[in-house]
């Protein structure tokens, strides 16, 4: 179990500011975050590599604030795994055992187990620069795991490895978590990486831990502008609150109006009749109702349907993302212009059936729905 | 001609144009060689103490500055304090002031002020004695070593460090175990260069410890007394050792790096 309480950390100009993290026994948690949000700066905090400047690491219930690396009992796989290049892999994998004073007997049979448990047998006599990316990933995790850490933490390790593989070292690490049942606390930029991997995720931005939660929680209602930024939302919309009617919201937004059902996530205290609020809806959730050739299905005087226009559509794995303004809106008058830093109004996910479906031609006019219990507000934070 | 075709050649013609005057600038010394009085001279006592002198205050001036310049360059390399790149810049001035410069600073140093003194009449004595060349290769060549070795450790990469870190390593064994074995090549390299820049060393040598024969006569204070009595068949020789040994300093140093290149 890995527990963080109001972590301080400071170097050169950049803060990790109260962070706070809970992650439980044979949890998977990524930490989610852009370049130069602090991801790094936190994992190496708890590795030690780092001195906090106020805050408690605990490992297991034991408070390892003050103590060296070498004392937290960690295991780290950096970016492009780090094996030691004047060494083999035996005795990469070796080196942990040494450094303990493990006798060569005892030292023997752990990297003989280790090397069953992950594969690794054949390669015990052979230079690190002779391996594959996937036999490196093995090595570096037979190194970390032969020490029994507390804790396995995970710095981008496949941040500069091609797709395909990547995908087969999910897996991999994803059934050996499921085997070995450590706690992993891993970093990433990739949200397809957090999501398949991670059964918690927290969000970094700016030095400061902005939400954690289940993976689902976290990429299906992000709670702020910035989390919805780094869940890969670009549906980031500002509008205004007119009234609070039960279980819903109505909000003004742009000339029109629309109803956003409150979720048990979304927080109104606060909120009264005038109050500026922002509000999302991932791609995915919102539908189109029909096209204005079609006719039969278009209906743009429904409530939460939006007349709009799809400006462009492009392929995304086997689906489409849509590009779409909405009708009426000027140009200085965009929805959501400043908050999702995009020339469309909002864009929608599709499958390939659905797309071929509804029969789309560049510049089409459409009427998207944006169903209210998709809808969630976001706070500013 | 194309444009391509002229710009090529233009580079490729100076390149050599100054290839072909260093070559006629090593080749004009053969001319001078008395081939028949060559082993005579070569293993006259003058030349055998200069050469033998130079290969101790060389050896002792730059195995001293490695083990001066391993925890300063370390410490530049992997630490961050208030001031550093202050003294950064301090190490630096012996690499670029005339050594002259740096001999007098030392004469002055270790006669005008009442630590020098003190280290000049009760410790040991340095000017015009050979514990003055050795202080003077010393000071000269330990810049050196401080920043090809900075350089050295900058080139590994801390991931490693903090890897070992985490499997049990207090720092010193990090230095032990990760940081000097990734580094030795650049070490090796670091302290044949700092050799052969002590041997080739003059300018402070003089001004410190005089060019007095067979006394503080190291190689390069031959070649200076030679000329000075209009010996240059001596001369000549000595110039000889010096470039044979900076050709195999060279060679060495290619090979080391090539191996750490293809590590």
């Amino acid at each position: 179990m890995v527990k963080i309480d109001n972590l301080y950390v400071k170097v050169g100009n950049f803060q990790l500011k109260g962070i706070n993290l809970r992650v439980e026994k044979g949890q998977y948690c990524t930490i989610l975050g852009p370049t130069g949000s602090g991801k790094t700066l936190l994992l190496e905090s708890i590795a030690g590599l780092i001195t906090s400047e106020k805050g408690r690491i605990f490992l297991n219930g034991k408070d390892v604030s003050k103590a060296p690396p070498e004392k937290r009992n960690i295991g780290y796989l950096p970016q492009d795994y780090a094996l030691f290049p004047f060494m083999d892999v035996r005795k990469n994998i070796a080196i942990g055992l040494k450094l303990r004073g493990i006798s060569e007997h005892v030292m023997e049979e752990r990297i003989g187990e280790i090397s069953f448990e992950l594969n690794i047998g054949h390669l015990l006599d052979r230079m690190p620069d002779s391996l594959s990316g996937g036999e490196k990933q093995r090595v570096a995790l037979a190194r970390a795991l032969i020490i029994d850490p507390e804790v396995l933490l995970l710095d981008e390790p496949y941040s500069s490895i091609d797709t395909n593989l990547k995908h087969s070292l999910w897996w991999f690490i994803k059934r050996l978590h499921r085997r070995i049942g450590k706690t992993i606390v891993h970093i990433t930029h990739d949200l397809e990486e957090a999501r398949i991997l991670s059964d918690k995720v927290g969000i970094i931005a700016d030095g400061r831990l902005i939400q954690e939660g289940s993976s689902d929680e976290v990429f299906g209602r992000p709670r702020t502008v910035k989390a919805a930024r780094v869940v890969g939302i670009n549906n980031i919309f500002a509008g205004e609150l007119v009234a609070v009617e039960k279980g819903s919201l109505l909000l003004k937004w742009g000339d029109r109006r629309i109803n956003l059902a409150i979720g048990e996530n979304d927080s109104i205290s606060g909120l009264k009749p005038g109050s500026r609020v922002k509000f999302s809806i991932r791609a995915e959730e919102i539908e189109i109702m029909g096209t204005e050739k079609s006719g039969n299905v278009f209906q743009p005087g429904k409530e939460n349907s939006v007349k709009s226009v799809v400006t462009e559509y492009v392929p995304y794995g086997l689906g489409y993302i849509l590009y779409c303004n909405i009708v009426g809106n000027a140009d200085n008058d965009r929805c959501m212009k400043g908050w999702n830093k995009h020339d469309y109004d909002f864009e929608i996910r599709m499958s390939k059936e659905r797309f071929n479906g509804i029969n789309l031609s560049p510049d089409s006019t459409v009427t998207a729905y944006f169903p209210p219990q998709r809808l969630f507000l976001l706070n500013d934070e | 001609m194309n444009k391509n075709g002229l710009f090529g050649v233009v580079f490729l013609a100076t390149l050599l144009v100054s290839v072909f005057v260093f070559l006629l600038l090593i080749f004009s010394i053969f001319k001078y060689i008395d081939w028949y009085h060559f082993l005579k001279i070569l293993f006259s006592k003058e030349i055998l103490f200069a050469l033998k002198l130079s290969l101790l205050t060389s050896s002792v001036a730059s195995i001293s500055a490695m083990l001066f310049a391993l925890p300063v360059s370390y410490a530049l390399s992997r630490f961050s304090f208030p001031g550093k790149d202050i003294i950064d810049t301090i190490f630096d001035v012996p690499i670029i002031l005339s050594p002259i410069a740096i001999g007098a600073i030392l004469i002055i140093f270790l006669n005008n002020t009442s630590i020098g003194a003190f280290i000049e009449n009760k410790l040991l004595r340095f000017t015009f004695e050979i514990p003055g060349i050795i202080l003077a290769q010393f000071i000269v060549v330990s810049a050196l070593a401080i920043r090809l070795l900075k350089s050295t450790f900058d080139s590994v990469d801390v991931r490693y460090e903090k890897v070992i870190r985490t499997l049990g390593a207090t720092r010193f064994q990090t230095l032990l175990h990760v940081t000097i074995p990734m580094a030795k090549h650049g070490i090796f390299a670091a302290f044949v260069i700092t050799w052969a820049r002590a041997m080739g060393e003059f300018g402070a040598t003089v001004t410190l410890a005089g060019a007095t024969t067979m006394k503080t006569e190291t190689l390069p204070v031959a070649i200076f007394l030679s000329f000075a009595r209009a010996d240059v068949q001596q001369a000549m020789i000595v110039i000889l050792i010096l470039l044979l040994l900076s050709v195999m300093v060279l060679l060495v140093v290619r090979r080391v790096t090539k191996e750490l290149v293809a590590w």
